[in-house]
């Protein structure tokens, strides 16, 4: 047992962190972190000595928040799979939220977070495995039991979206504004990424 | 290229997890493409760091889990401890009595094999009461006699009870053949009475026959006229006399005569 706690003791924060921003408060946070904990130390004879603990431990933790945000998911969230609309991250102003993007966030603040709710849960999943925990695709892959094509296609519309949400609530706060025609032409250079998602 | 394959290019971009192939796609970007990948990927470590920040496990919750680990650790061996002295007690004891199950079987096996293979007691030898060793084959002697005797009670319960089962049945016939005769009976007396009412019929339409003829003839007297009348109703009433004495010489049963006395009376 001692070893068990010793593992989950090192790892706790990023396990934690994972819960928390998969789920919907930290209420349900708490309960689904103490769900996983206590089931993977009931299946802790399961793991195989020498393989990636906290991969194992991810894939307990993914699963028990796939499972909470289901129940979640019916009172209205996010679907999965849904169509993005990519046209504002086509104007001047996501050129120039680009250019710098250290104080566009410090401008947004906790906006970053409630946009990040506004995901759905595999597109959250793979997002904070692949940029937060440092996983590789197929790490990920094999944490949440899908193809690495579908990985990458998360993490490209997860992010499209977070933008997405960024630029209209940065619009709606009024700290973007309309750039002058000469100065979007500009800002937009040649032209933009090729071919951006649409969804 | 096609859109999606566009889509997981840049994504492989993004991430810097691109391969070898598509990292050489890179420095063939323009100038634009190449500001706004650099520009996304610093968005990218940006909102992963916000992400990050800020969200450490609560050390009341953390041992919280490790108490309810610890219960559950300690309740396991709890369940362990109560049922493996239990365990050892039953083996113990299942080990001890199939031992002493064995060991009879076996003792009373050889006694049997002894019995069995002794000779019958010899009369030259004057040794005619059985053994000790004889004694299983006694006691099942006994109980073939005593068997023997519970068979026989039995039949005898079954031979009274089939005796008992033809005597009702014979009650049963008769009580039926009683009943038959009063049945037919009956049919006697409900054909005769049908035989006396169309004989009252009978006598009923001869009485109103004549009493008709005897207006007859009284009107006839009425026309001979009023001198005539004492002398036609003279020979009216005598012819009247004639009549009904006729009429009542006809032969008529004794119940017919009661029935149709019985059917005039208010």
């Amino acid at each position: 047992m001692n070893d068990f706690v010793a593992a989950i003791e090192r790892h706790r924060d990023q396990f934690y962190r994972f819960v928390l921003r998969n789920t919907w408060n930290a209420s349900v946070a708490d309960d689904v972190f103490a769900s996983a904990v206590l089931a993977a130390f009931e299946n802790r004879n399961r793991f195989t000595p020498g393989t990636n603990f906290r991969a194992w431990m991810f894939r307990i933790l993914a699963n028990k928040c796939f499972v909470a945000n289901r129940e979640t998911l019916r009172d209205g969230g996010p679907l999965d799979d849904e169509t993005v609309d990519v046209s504002l991250l086509e104007t001047p102003q996501y050129a120039a939220i680009l250019s710098d993007p250290t104080s566009f966030l410090e401008q947004c603040g906790e906006e970053v977070f409630r946009a990040f709710r506004k995901l759905s849960t595999a597109q959250r999943t793979c997002i904070l495995l692949k940029d937060v925990e440092g996983f590789s695709y197929q790490e990920i892959a094999d944490i949440v039991g899908i193809p690495v094509s579908t990985v990458v296609t998360h993490l490209g519309r997860g992010r499209v979206r977070l933008r997405k949400e960024l630029m209209e609530y940065a619009r709606r706060e009024g700290f973007i504004r309309p750039f002058p025609s000469s100065v979007a032409k500009a800002a937009m250079g040649a032209g933009c990424a090729p071919g951006r998602a649409t969804g | 290229m096609n859109q999606s394959s566009d889509e997981w290019v840049w994504s492989r971009l993004d991430d810097g997890s691109d391969t070898e192939m598509e990292r050489s796609m890179e420095p063939g970007l323009v100038p634009g493409q190449g500001q706004r990948l650099a520009g996304e990927r610093e968005l990218e470590r940006g909102i992963a760091q916000a992400l990050a920040s800020g969200s450490q496990c609560p050390d009341a919750l953390w041992e919280s889990i490790q108490q309810r680990m610890r219960g559950r650790e300690r309740r396991s061996q709890g369940v362990f401890r109560r049922i493996g002295p239990a365990l050892l007690a039953a083996s113990i004891l299942m080990t001890l009595s199939s031992g002493a199950t064995a060991f009879l079987l076996l003792h009373r096996q050889r006694d049997v094999f002894f019995a069995q293979e002794k000779s019958p007691p010899s009369f030259a030898s004057g040794e005619t009461s059985a053994k000790e060793r004889d004694y299983p084959l006694e006691q099942a002697a006994l109980a073939e006699k005593q068997r023997e005797a519970m068979l026989a009670e039995a039949m005898a319960e079954v031979e009274k009870a089939r005796a008992e089962r033809d005597l009702a049945m014979t009650e049963r016939d008769e009580a039926r053949a009683k009943l038959q005769e009063l049945e037919n009976d009956v049919r006697v007396a409900r054909d005769e009475t049908d035989t006396l009412r169309a004989d009252l019929t009978s006598v009923q339409a001869s009485h109103a026959t004549l009493r008709g003829e005897v207006d007859e003839l009284r009107r006839i007297a009425g026309l001979l006229g009023a001198e005539n009348i004492s002398a036609g109703f003279t020979h009216s009433t005598a012819a009247s006399g004639v009549l009904q004495e006729a009429a009542l010489s006809m032969p008529l049963p004794e119940s017919a005569a009661s029935t149709l006395t019985a059917d005039e009376e208010p």
